[in-house]
């Protein structure tokens, strides 16, 4: 069974009376162990995409599974409570606390769900160390460089050691030796945390030795299987006729 | 050094680096330059023999150190390679022209082969989906010149299927956004 589906998942937004479809009929499958990268301009629908993967925004069409329960019908409760654990969303939109510590930053998720402060802060150093951003624990967020804001975020979403771990634009990292550094950090956790990797990128570089790469351009997906062939999708289906639904 | 295929000067490099046989050389090629250029072990061999009438390589039939029954044909540099190398890193590059066909396709198609020309645009994106999945950079973290070099390669494959990339995303949809203008309401 596949660790994440998505069957024909569609999404728009309206802006004025223009209507703009982010994701249109999505369909493809991740299983256990992938790593998986994504390739996309500028609003080409990869943060949506991750976003939809991770339970944050519903979809307007179409099924998203994962570990074979459907997350679409899953109530908020339940949903937050999958984010929490099983998946991790490291996007870097970089909401710190200006005053407070890096590593309490990244230990709140776990305090936040009850465990001991001197554990959460244990776990916090360490998923710090995964990310090469051990130096910064005891800094305070606002000392952070740009490329140190990601690894922080990114080690933040780590703490819970999800089972799939999906990262939005980790080139943000101005300087490429950095960003060199952490990719490679990067593509090393899924053996080391017996994770599934996806990273969405507008960075080659970023994505260089997934398992399986797709491209998303205008919402829609291309991709590759593992020997490198098209992966066949189900026919489209009409998805003008049906939206929106609200 | 003169000829038509760059990789002649990269086989003269690898050989004044190391002489060799024709599969390692390939093997050595294919590894330094990534899988971008899709090097066939047969490519070589034409190459090598070009360098050996040029005077810049002698072949020496060998025993396999492997099986010594076998025998195998290691490359040599001569004392002219060292200089020629030289010569070559000297000489200008030509500007060649990219997905010849593609372009070549797109400069004549009519509207009816709006579609054709989408789907070959759709081709063309996985190839360099398929080219950028096969490209690793799993290389010592010991910092040298040949890991410097081995850098630079992948950032240049990576510059440049990230530009194809883009030029795709933005060719299609323009050819998209035509139709839909086109078409009779």
């Amino acid at each position: 069974m596949a660790l994440l589906s998505f069957e024909h998942v569609s999404k728009h937004y309206s802006q004025g009376r223009r209507d703009i479809v982010v994701l249109d009929d999505v369909s493809f499958e991740i299983d256990s162990g992938d790593f998986i990268g994504i390739w996309g301009m500028r609003r080409s629908g990869k943060s949506t995409l991750l976003r939809v993967a991770a339970g944050i925004e519903p979809p307007d069409q179409g099924k998203v599974l994962f570990d074979g329960m459907d997350i679409t019908r899953m109530s908020a409760a339940k949903r937050a409570r999958l984010l929490r654990g099983a998946i991790g969303l490291a996007s870097m939109d970089r909401r710190f606390a200006r005053n407070q510590r890096v590593v309490d930053h990244v230990a709140l998720p776990l305090v936040s769900d009850g465990v001991s402060f001197r554990q959460a802060t244990l776990a916090a150093r360490r998923a710090l160390d995964r990310v090469g951003a051990r130096d910064c624990a005891d800094a305070f967020a606002s000392w952070l460089s740009p490329g140190e804001q990601v690894r922080v975020g990114i080690a933040r979403t780590l703490i819970h050691e999800p089972g799939l771990l999906l990262i939005d634009e980790p080139a943000l990292t101005p300087n490429p030796a950095e960003r060199d550094e952490l990719y490679k950090l990067l593509r090393a956790l899924p053996s080391q945390l017996d994770t599934t990797l996806v990273i969405a990128s507008e960075d080659t570089s970023a994505l260089r030795g997934a398992k399986r790469m797709m491209s998303i351009a205008d919402g829609q997906l291309h991709s590759t299987d593992r020997a490198g062939q098209l992966v066949k999708f189900p026919e489209r289906r009409a998805v003008a006729a049906e939206r929106p639904r609200r | 050094m003169r000829g038509p295929s760059p990789l002649k000067g990269a086989v003269l490099g690898l050989l004044l680096e190391r002489p060799s046989y024709g599969y390692e050389l390939a093997s050595r090629l294919s590894g330094r330059l990534g899988p971008a250029w899709q090097i066939a072990p047969k490519s070589v061999y034409p190459l090598l023999d070009q360098l050996e009438k040029a005077g810049l390589a002698m072949s020496v039939v060998e025993p396999s150190p492997a099986s010594p029954r076998q025998q195998r044909t290691v490359y040599y540099p001569t004392d002219q390679a060292s200089a020629a190398l030289a010569l070559w890193m000297g000489t200008s590059v030509p500007k060649e022209p990219l997905r010849v066909e593609l372009q070549a396709k797109i400069a004549v198609a009519r509207t009816e082969d709006a579609s054709q020309l989408l789907a070959m645009l759709d081709d063309y994106e996985r190839e360099c989906l398929e080219l950028l999945q096969a490209t690793s950079d799993e290389q010592p973290s010991v910092r040298s010149w040949r890991t410097l070099l081995m850098d630079l390669t992948l950032e240049a494959a990576d510059a440049h299927l990230r530009a194809e990339l883009e030029w795709v995303t933005l060719a299609r949809r323009r050819i998209r956004e035509y139709a839909a203008q086109a078409e009779p309401r």
